[in-house]
């Protein structure tokens, strides 16, 4: 399978913080992720890196042998094709829910209006909320905030769609019908790296959890392998919750 | 005297301590009726008929149950509600005949006066009166500049914010990064600059420097030909836009930053380009939380617009100083003006705060001032 994400020796300090210490890491087309672990031990730091949200101090970070790390690289074009989901959902506050959508479109792909509408029609749909197209995005749920957010992404056609605990501003009972689209996006195939806490979704869902501890990869498996063996003491600690 | 207030309604009509403040009207009544000339209505300076002709009018008012749920209530109530309405009533009558009716009378007499009169009062109100034209081209100079200068100072401060926020960025082409540290630095030197001199110095300079190349553009000209081109009114115009063009900048530059770091994440995710980002997410949420802030600076405008009275230009103040000058007199003049000044800073506040909570947005409390 072809390697879409590669990160090399990744290194991240925040004034003298080390965040990331020497992190390694590839990620294979149509793999999902899910990266899990206590707050502050660098997941998320590690995602926004990704797509270069977090400039790395040190270390390179490969989309599909394109170094991000490369100044000259412009990030501007390999960001349209890494999707990024956020926590705190971030979408426009000035737009409806379908202009949401099509912003991107017109303004990077420069599409025509028509056509970047039908496609946001078509994505918002499948996410189930054909009834909110012009609805102000104020006005929705946070479930509803977070399934355009993962439309909004998706109409951008990317090849690997990033999450940064995209359930954990959620009511514990709206988690569930976020957690499907990202089930279905999965079974279609989509790459997905997911910085979660959730377990049970990390447990049916990912190809391959990444526990990290204190800006390292502790240790990397299967789920099953992961969550009935874990190997590391501090995994077994994390995990003794939810084993 | 404790009351059974039974619903909301009572309580809401009908306060409980209504004897107190029975008695607190009384007590009015009598002090206005004690430095009161004399009614306006019965033109007589007989006390004792008036007093009963008033108290005749509140206690027909009183007795007349006008209120639904008057039959409703216990006795006790219904007399005391009755001794509040007649006192209320009475203080009214009162308060219009001696107060406001007599208030009137004084007005119609001061305008009609042939020559200034000796009271402080008349004469403000005879001053005013005539010179309601000077005060009326005074008020439009004053709203027109403020007007001009706080919209095209928007405008201008769009593209200083625009360029104060730039932010080098590694990735950028070397000719690119200079060019953003020139405009940041241009930005930021032009607002301290502005914000650190009163406007009086700067419409002083703006206007010397103006005249001086007018005159170098047209040597011979006598000076009513070089007024002509640059007037008093286009270096006004001029200051108040660069004045609040730098306070607007802090301002946008406040909203922009103020704004979720995610709504600028989010946009450059989707692989927006800065620029993008700006035009299309930051900038336009940016500017609509900063619409208070710019009916406020139009207001902060018409009070500062009086320095412009240096330069000669004819706005509230300078009309002030004409009248001043024409009457000879001060203090009378000044009240007038401030009073003026008062009105449409409370007005303009009003409108504004009705309109913002129309269009949903944040309204401000009390009067802005500058800081």
């Amino acid at each position: 399978m072809e390697e879409i994400i590669r990160i090399e020796n990744l290194e991240k300090s925040f004034d003298q913080l080390r965040v990331l210490k020497n992190i390694n890491l590839n990620v294979k087309k149509g793999e999902v992720v899910c990266i899990i672990g206590a707050s502050g031990s660098g997941k998320s730091t590690l995602l926004r890196c990704i797509n270069l949200l977090e400039e790395p101090d040190a270390g390179h970070i490969y989309f599909k042998d394109q170094d991000l790390t490369d100044l000259s690289t412009d990030i501007n074009v390999l960001r349209e094709n890494i999707g990024m989901v956020f926590q705190g959902f971030n979408l426009f506050n000035n737009k409806n829910v379908l202009d949401n959508c099509t912003l991107a479109m017109t303004a990077v792909k420069k599409m025509k209006q028509a056509e970047a509408e039908a496609i946001a029609i078509r994505h918002l749909t499948a996410v189930g909320l054909k009834e909110f197209i012009y609805a102000d995005s104020r006005t929705l749920s946070g479930g509803q905030k977070q399934r355009v957010a993962i439309a909004r992404a998706l109409c951008m056609n990317p090849e690997i769609m990033l999450f940064d605990e995209p359930t954990s501003a959620l009511d514990p009972e709206i988690v569930k019908e976020v957690l499907d689209v990202m089930q279905r996006l999965a079974n279609e195939g989509m790459t997905m790296v997911v910085v979660t806490h959730e377990m049970q979704f990390a447990r049916e869902v990912s190809d391959r959890v990444v526990f990290m501890d204190q800006g390292v990869i502790l240790e990397e498996a299967s789920p099953e392998q992961i969550f009935t063996q874990p190997q590391m003491p501090r995994t077994r600690e994390f995990l003794s919750r939810y084993l | 005297m404790q009351l059974k207030i039974h619903d909301a309604a009572t309580l809401r009509a009908y306060p409980q301590h209504a004897w107190f403040l029975g008695w607190l009207f009384a007590l009015l009544d009598a002090w206005l009726l004690l430095i009161s000339k004399g009614s306006f209505t019965l033109s007589i300076y007989n006390r004792i008929p008036m007093i009963l002709w008033y108290l005749l009018l509140a206690a027909a008012f009183a007795y007349i149950p006008f209120s639904a749920y008057a039959h409703k209530k216990k006795a006790l109530q219904k007399w005391l509600h009755r001794y509040f309405i007649f006192t209320l009533v009475f203080f009214g009558i009162v308060l219009l005949d001696c107060g406001i009716a007599r208030f009137i009378q004084l007005f119609i007499q001061s305008i009609h006066a042939e020559s200034n009169p000796e009271g402080f009062v008349p004469s403000m109100i005879y001053m005013a009166y005539q010179s309601r034209a000077t005060y009326l081209r005074g008020i439009s100079g004053t709203l027109q500049v403020s007007l001009i200068g706080t919209l095209c100072g928007f405008l201008l401060a769009i593209l200083l914010s625009f360029l104060r926020i730039q932010v080098p960025d590694r990735r950028d082409a070397d000719s690119i990064q200079i060019l953003k540290l020139i405009g940041q630095s241009f930005a930021k030197t032009y607002t301290t600059i502005i914000r650190g001199t009163p406007m009086m110095v700067q419409v002083l300079i703006i206007n010397a420097i103006g005249f001086t190349l007018a005159r170098m553009a047209m040597p011979n000209a006598p000076i009513s030909e070089v007024n002509k081109i640059w007037s008093f009114f286009l270096a006004s115009a001029i200051t108040v836009s660069l004045n609040s063009a730098a306070y607007l900048t802090e301002v946008l530059r406040g909203g922009v930053e103020s704004l979720d770091k995610g709504q600028k994440e989010a946009a450059r995710s989707l692989g927006m380009t800065q620029w993008q980002a700006m035009m299309k997410v930051l900038f336009p949420q940016a500017v609509k939380n900063s619409i208070p802030a710019i009916g406020n600076e139009f207001i902060i405008n018409i009070k500062d617009t009086s320095v412009l009275t240096t330069i000669g230009f004819f706005e509230l103040m300078f009309a002030n100083s004409t009248i001043s000058g024409t009457y000879y007199k001060g203090l009378e003049v000044y009240l007038v003006t401030a009073l003026i000044y008062l009105l449409l800073t409370y007005s303009i506040t009003r409108l504004l705060n009705y309109a913002a909570r129309r269009l949903d947005m944040p309204a401000s409390r009390g009067i802005p001032s500058s800081n």
